[in-house]
């Protein structure tokens, strides 16, 4: 028993005494791994600059890729031996907004990085990693004067640019015709109210469902929160951005009607029941094989889906519908663009890779694949925007995007006193209260108010800088109440919120 | 060189060799550690402090954001989200523990008469799972539950395939959740969830609608009257519960201020009947029973007065392991005899006629229930039944042979056996999943409904990640991290003084 303890013993002590070789071995072993994968490296294969863009894995994007090296040598963009300045690679695996700040405010950020709409621009604005392009997006023309004016507010922060376009999409109906004629119902019109909406909205669910059975038919996927109180004449900020007005009957009657079509009437599904549906995935989730299904008449969506409505054996017949309103005619309107990352060890190059996105190369190629809106909307004006050859089942659905991003279309919101996000999640939070039956309309939009209100003063007293703005802007709030109590017009020098600016001038309110 | 004694050189040697470890855990944790703890005490905001900011401002606040956390809603909400997620710990560990207990017996090498009782349940089980399978294919029309068919035959194979192959099989496929990556998992719950399509639903639905006319067809006193029952059965339980306390305090096994505690907790579902709306209106009735065995116990033990005393708060870990048991089954006797009430209302309701399967994810009542019932599964096969299946190889056969002349039944053996000799690893078990719970529900939250409806499945760790990230409020964040840490420091605490007193006990 002793020998052989003492074996064990002894053998515990040879693989000690081997251990350091052991630790020099696996030492070696790294050192050499860690050479290739530097080697490998993209920019070890190229001797151009890589740029990297942060962006979704949209099959797209290959061949948006092979399209910039095309314009560069077409555009004399090359060095000394004929080769493009730079190449760009897609990273599509740190996509996700965490990640991108967690990576650009540790230095290590994708030199351009596809940021949604201005509360993303802002938020990345504000904690400073994105690089100013006013002025070279003038020299280099991807200014605002190369895409939609309604953008405005969603690529631009105190008058600066931080971003230019890669698309654009204002949300409308893609109307499925077959679906219409299966019920034997009549189509859509062009736009609609609250009350047309709802009344044939009951007759096609009456008709594609059968009675005293689970809805499988409806007549909408979902509707827009944002668009339906606008449409009411209500925004969720004030005129000049320092008080949230959601504790509003027009909000409370926005709240009421959805849950109405919802749950009384039936013309829009239930969470739930598009929970039911999502049996597939991917990009685009499964809303187009609902559509194309029947299942639902109608979605709310942009151009870009044709990318998936093209891939169907059996094109679809399709027609486009404004998405319904109560009062006044709107549209919103949202951007994925592309901004430079201020650390970046390539800017001069990536802002090239801007420029390409206003080119004719980079627009007449989203024409061609239909990812959204191209960014130039003079590209939008072309024949083989609105007629694509190949595809008939879509004409007159093209020109009806870009004409409602052109007219009726208005950007979002942006108060600088609170982050978007943070009003996005307590208004979010309140109206899934509602729809899950834990709140009424009334509380919801009582709570809604006051907790955004609450984050405004939060933001006020964390960033005190704000402070001499707020004042300034409460002190115009009050001469445009003033004005409102009188029944006069508003002078537009003081509002600030984009919404109020179009509604008031186009309802003969604006001074 | 040869000048340094070969014992330093050796130290030198030897700390050359830990260098490595030692940086990484300086660098990788002692740093961040120490830095959030500075960070929760300041205003660290990313907008307003990071490498990008010309002239960045960060200002030491005080405890301003732990007065902040402690008085906003949000907070109390996420909170509430992870001790619902908790409370399924301890049917994790039962599970966990049955589960040991079942792969723990061989049936290769076991008695002649275990390897026959053994094969004896497994035909049995393997007849009733396919009756049950035919019976619900009878049900819902040749249609829909066939994935629950198919998946119970997949688990009759694989009971077969066990017998056949000995428990490492079984061993393995337990442990199948530990070793499979999170994400792919709840996608997977997620498509068994879908409340159309997914195999649970689709054999619920059926089932419900025999339900639904069951109800209509029978009288509503009969359902009526399960609340009275239910009322009965939790007066009973609170007055078991208190006539043990008051014997343990008799015979000096429990102090006088450790009863107070674990009282108040038996009475904590009479609390929450009082409040809650469906029970709210009947629940006094609850209340007064409850009140009067209470008197009539407490004023009967007092008048008999203490055989033995103890200090004040002695025995408080036994006390409320107990009312813990007892609390449960009050909790899940209100429950059932409140859905039980219920059902012909539910049944009868005109806007969403007879009963409909749950939308689990979806609806604001069932998301936290069907993340717990994940966390269950995951449990069942965790390290947990890993250490109970050591745990249980270390019990001294000589115990069991003792019990075995002592003509111990089954049950007595291992109540009076096994589970005393588990007590050290239920501590430990109880111990790491208490702040497992606390700490986790992040990846399941993010992965299956991004802590929705309406907040209702955000734990605390994903607010933390909310608050640092979405919002970049850095120093709030980390507050919210160490107001979590004290949280489980002080249940941790707790546990070690109370609930290793048990186990030494």
């Amino acid at each position: 028993m002793h020998c052989f303890a003492c074996q064990i013993v002894n053998t515990l002590l040879r693989v000690i005494e081997a251990m350091k070789y052991i630790f020099l071995i696996v030492a070696v072993v790294l050192g050499i791994l860690s050479g290739i994968t530097y080697m490998r490296f993209p920019d070890q294969n190229t001797d151009v600059p890589v740029i990297y863009w942060v962006t979704d894995p949209n099959p797209a994007r290959k061949e948006q890729i092979a399209a910039f090296t095309k314009w560069q040598l077409k555009h004399g963009h090359v060095t000394a031996d004929g080769k493009p300045v730079v190449q760009i690679k897609v990273d599509a695996a740190n996509s996700s907004t965490g990640k991108k700040i967690i990576q650009s405010v540790s230095g290590v950020g994708g030199d351009t990085m596809d940021l949604f709409n201005g509360r993303h621009i802002r938020y990345f604005n504000d904690i400073g990693i994105l690089e100013d392009l006013t002025e070279d997006a003038k020299k280099m023309k991807f200014d605002l004067s190369q895409t939609y004016a309604a953008l405005e507010s969603e690529l631009f922060v105190d008058g600066k640019q931080y971003a230019f376009p890669c698309n654009l999409t204002s949300f409308m109906y893609w109307v499925n015709k077959d679906a219409f004629k299966a019920q034997g119902q009549p189509l859509p019109p062009k736009s609609w109210t609250w009350e047309e909406f709802e009344r044939m909205g009951k007759a096609f669910v009456g008709a594609a469902n059968k009675p005293g059975e689970t809805r499988l038919y409806f007549y909408a996927d979902t509707v827009d929160r944002t668009q339906m109180h606008r449409s009411l004449g209500l925004s969720i900020f004030n005129e000049t951005m320092t008080e949230c007005t959601l504790d509003d009957e027009r909000y409370v009657k926005t709240l009421a009607k959805i849950y109405q079509w919802m749950f009384e009437d039936q013309i829009i599904p239930t969470e739930a029941a598009i929970l039911a549906f999502n049996t597939e995935s991917g990009y685009a989730g499964s809303t187009p094989q609902l559509l194309y299904r029947g299942n639902f008449a109608m979605i709310r969506s942009g151009r870009f889906m044709l990318i998936q409505f093209r891939k169907f054996e059996k094109p679809m017949d399709l027609d486009v519908a404004e998405l319904p309103y109560g009062e006044f005619r709107n549209a919103t309107i949202a951007t994925r663009a592309a901004s430079v990352y201020v650390g970046g060890k390539n800017k001069e190059l990536t802002k090239l890779f801007l420029a390409f996105l206003a080119s004719e190369d980079y627009n007449m190629h989203l024409v061609k694949d239909a990812d959204a809106l191209p960014p130039n909307p003079k590209y939008a004006e072309t024949e083989e925007f609105r007629r694509p050859k190949g595809h008939e089942n879509e004409w007159g659905t093209h020109e009806r995007f870009y004409e409602q991003a052109n007219t009726i279309a208005i950007g979002s919101v942006y108060s600088p006193f609170v982050m978007d996000i943070t009003v996005d999640r307590i208004s979010k939070r309140w109206y899934e209260k509602v729809i899950n039956k834990m709140s009424s309309p009334e509380e919801a939009a009582t709570m809604t108010k006051k907790l955004i209100d609450r984050e405004i003063q939060r933001t006020l007293h964390e960033k005190p800088w704000l402070n001499e703005d707020y004042e300034k802007s409460v002190a115009d709030q009050k001469k445009i109440d003033r004005l409102k109590a009188e029944g006069k017009k508003i002078p537009l020098s003081l509002v600030r919120n984009s919404f109020y600016k179009r509604y008031y001038k186009e309802m003969g309110m604006a001074e | 060189m040869s000048s340094i004694p070969k014992s330093r050189k050796n130290v030198y040697t030897g700390l050359l060799f830990l260098a490595p470890n030692i940086i990484g855990v300086l660098l990788f944790v002692v740093f961040p550690v120490v830095l959030s703890i500075c960070m929760a005490f300041t205003d660290w905001d990313l907008t307003k402090n990071n490498r990008y900011k010309a002239d960045p401002d960060l200002n030491f606040i005080g405890f301003e954001n732990f007065v902040r956390l402690f008085t906003e809603h949000e907070f109390t909400q996420y909170f509430q989200n992870t001790l619902f997620l908790m409370m399924g710990i301890p049917f994790g560990m039962g599970a966990a523990l049955v589960a040991a207990i079942l792969l723990s017996q061989n049936p290769k090498s076991d008695s002649a008469k275990a390897h026959k009782w053994l094969k004896m349940c497994t035909f049995g089980l393997l007849s009733v799972v396919l009756g049950v399978s035919i019976a619900m294919l009878f049900v819902s029309g040749y249609n829909g539950a066939g994935m629950m068919v198919l998946l119970m035959c997949l688990i009759s194979g694989i009971l077969m395939f066990g017998v056949l192959g000995g428990n490492t099989v079984y061993r393995t496929l337990f442990y199948l959740p530990s070793f499979t990556a999170g994400v792919p998992t709840y996608v997977l719950w997620k498509k068994l969830y879908n409340p159309r399509t997914g195999p649970i639903n689709t054999t619920l639905t059926p089932a419900l609608e025999k339900l639904s006319a069951v109800v209509d067809a029978l009288p509503i006193w009969l359902f009526t009257s399960c609340r009275w029952i239910g009322f009965g059965l939790i007066a009973a339980l609170f007055g078991y519960g208190i006539s043990k306390l008051l014997k343990m305090w008799r015979d000096g096994e429990i102090g006088s201020v450790a009863m107070l505690p674990t009282m108040l907790a038996l009475g904590l579902p009479i609390l929450l009947a009082l409040k809650w709306s469906y029970t709210a209106g009947v629940s006094w009735a609850l209340l007064i029973a409850c009140a009067i065995i209470l008197t009539v116990l407490v004023v009967r033990a007092v008048k008999a007065k203490r055989d033995f005393t103890c200090a004040g708060f002695d025995g408080f870990g036994s006390g409320i392991l107990l009312v813990l048991g007892l609390m449960v089954l009050e909790f899940i006797v209100l429950g059932v005899s409140t859905v039980l009430t219920n059902l012909p209302a539910m049944v009868s309701d005109p806007s969403d006629p007879g009963l409909s399967a749950p939308d689990w994810l979806g609806s604001y009542e069932w998301a936290k229930p069907s993340m717990m019932i994940i966390g269950f599964w995951a449990a069942i096969g965790s390290n947990n039944m890993l250490l109970y299946l050591a745990a249980l190889t270390n019990v001294p056969k000589q115990l069991y042979e003792a019990a075995d002349i002592d003509g111990a039944s089954r049950w007595a053996r291992f109540w009076n056996v096994t589970w005393p000799q588990l007590a050290p690893t239920t501590f430990f078990i109880a111990v790491m999943s208490t702040i497992g719970g606390l700490q986790g529900g992040f990846e399941m939250a993010r992965s299956l409904t991004n802590g929705g409806p309406a907040g209702a499945t955000t734990p605390i760790s994903f607010f933390i990640y909310n608050e640092g990230f979405e919002t970049g409020r850095l120093g709030y964040s980390a507050a919210i991290a160490w107001v979590l840490f004290l949280m489980i420091f002080t249940i941790t605490t707790f546990n070690w003084k109370f609930g290793n007193r048990y186990v030494n006990d």
